[in-house]
């Protein structure tokens, strides 16, 4: 019977000790999960941005290829008939203007 | 006859093309043609389509995968030629201001449209213009003859009428506008010369602005944050998006004047839709403006300010000429019909169709 207080004590500091022991161990997983939210956060914002150059880059390839096929289509109407020369060379000069103002997009 | 039609724009906001889209769409409906239309968007169902087409009986069609011989003509009218399509072709070039006014329009809109009309004119397309001034731009920009285009011009919105003095007011009052308006409406973009119209308006006297705030009625636009800026100066200047045309129609139906000073258009259809409202009309003397307006609007230099200020002035002043001008308009207006553009439309479709492309017009 007189060993019963002690093994009680004992009990409850084990128990504190444990629940120690979880609190940390809670901590330090919190910690792990917040390090690694901010890491997966990093790591969105950075494809992000790689994802905005690009498209940046296949905007600016979109743009300098409809540029190239306004030329083409320019070129072949007036072989075709369909552009007089005048209108062809007026088209031309437009269209190269139109690369340049992509330039500066 | 199976006509293939353009509805790629129809389902857009108020803007031109849409607006023209749907009112053809409607009149040739209504004179009875055969059409299927092709263009839709993908993410636009059957349900939602048919009912915001207005249920048209017409084959719907999305995308622009025109089956060989599916249509004996097909109308091209949002700058976008299909890109298989080999047949019968009408294209409708709305304006040429991407080449005669480059810096009002947006880069990619530019290439878009010259690529249209480019195509076009590459695939034997028969060229509707919608008034003479567009067409003479074509022959003067891309030498189209005046034999490869037709003129049909547009007409105002048959939704668009004059409503009574109390209607107008509660739209007035919702948009919290006290007085007759000096109104613009169209997209707010550097062509439509919003910021000398704005800075006309501010030198009006303090008692006119008072009375007559200015309101631009727009559903959005481009390069146009001074435009947005310098209303915001202005205490009697609004900016305002009507929900419908029954708030547009009030708007129109409520202005003192309808100023229009745009550097160019291809045709001008808030001209005619102001004048079916019965609002007078200040506008350009140049492009299609003087074609659309005739002589029931006071026309202006766009490029001189005071020339516009001068017009508000007079008008603002004079109630007997404002009423003069507004009477020239409803008749004006009046003389324009979309049922007669569809029919003009659909005797082109069956000329081209034959082969025998327009007759000079």
């Amino acid at each position: 019977m007189a060993m019963l207080p002690t093994l009680s004590l004992f009990l409850a500091l084990t128990a504190l000790a444990a629940a120690a022991a979880l609190l940390v161990l809670s901590r330090r997983a919190a910690g792990a999960r917040r390090e690694l939210a901010e890491r997966m956060h990093d790591q969105a914002m950075a494809l992000d941005q790689r994802c905005d150059v690009l498209q940046q880059q296949l905007d600016v390839a979109a743009r300098d290829q409809r540029i190239d096929h306004l030329l083409t289509l320019v070129d072949v109407s007036e072989r075709q008939g369909r552009l007089d020369g005048a209108a062809a060379r007026r088209l031309e000069l437009y269209a190269l203007e139109l690369r340049e103002e992509a330039r500066l997009v | 006859m199976r006509i293939g039609f353009d509805v790629s724009k129809a389902l857009a906001p108020r803007d031109g093309i849409g607006r023209y889209a749907r009112e053809l769409l409607r009149a040739l409906t209504e004179i009875g043609a055969s059409l299927e239309l092709y263009g839709l968007p993908a993410e636009v169902g059957e349900a939602v389509a048919r009912q915001q087409l207005g249920d048209v009986p017409h084959g719907l069609h999305w995308g622009w995968a025109i089956e060989p011989r599916a249509v004996d003509v097909f109308h091209s009218l949002a700058w976008t030629v299909p890109h298989a399509y080999r047949g019968p072709l009408v294209y409708t070039c709305h304006d040429l201001t991407f080449l005669t006014h480059p810096g009002c329009h947006l880069l990619d809109n530019k290439i878009h449209c010259l690529s249209g009309v480019l195509r076009a004119n590459l695939a034997g397309a028969v060229f509707h213009a919608p008034s003479r001034a567009t067409a003479d731009e074509l022959r003067r920009q891309l030498g189209i003859s005046d034999e490869q285009t037709h003129v049909i011009p547009h007409a105002p919105a048959r939704d668009l009428r004059q409503v009574g003095e109390a209607a107008a007011a509660r739209v007035l009052e919702r948009f919290g506008i006290g007085g007759a308006p000096v109104l613009a409406v169209g997209t707010l973009e550097p062509r439509k010369n919003l910021a000398r119209l704005i800075d006309a308006y501010a030198g009006l006297d303090e008692s006119l602005r008072q009375s007559h705030p200015l309101v631009l009625a727009t559903g959005g636009g481009w390069k146009h944050q001074t435009i947005l800026d310098r209303c915001t100066d202005i205490e009697t200047a609004h900016v305002l998006s009507p929900r419908d045309d029954g708030e547009l129609a009030a708007l129109y139906s409520a202005a003192a004047v309808f100023a229009y000073p745009s550097l160019a258009e291809g045709f001008g259809l808030p001209v005619l839709e102001a004048m079916a409202c019965g609002a007078p009309v200040v506008t350009s003397n140049r492009s299609s403006m003087p074609e659309v307006a005739g002589d029931a609007a006071r026309l202006v230099d766009p490029d001189d300010t005071a020339q516009i200020r001068q017009a508000l002035d007079d008008l603002l002043r004079r109630p007997d000429e404002r009423n003069r001008l507004a009477a020239l308009g409803r008749e004006r207006a009046a003389s324009f019909s979309w049922i007669e553009t569809a029919r003009q439309t659909l005797d082109l479709y069956l000329r081209v169709a034959a082969g025998s492309g327009p007759a000079a017009s």
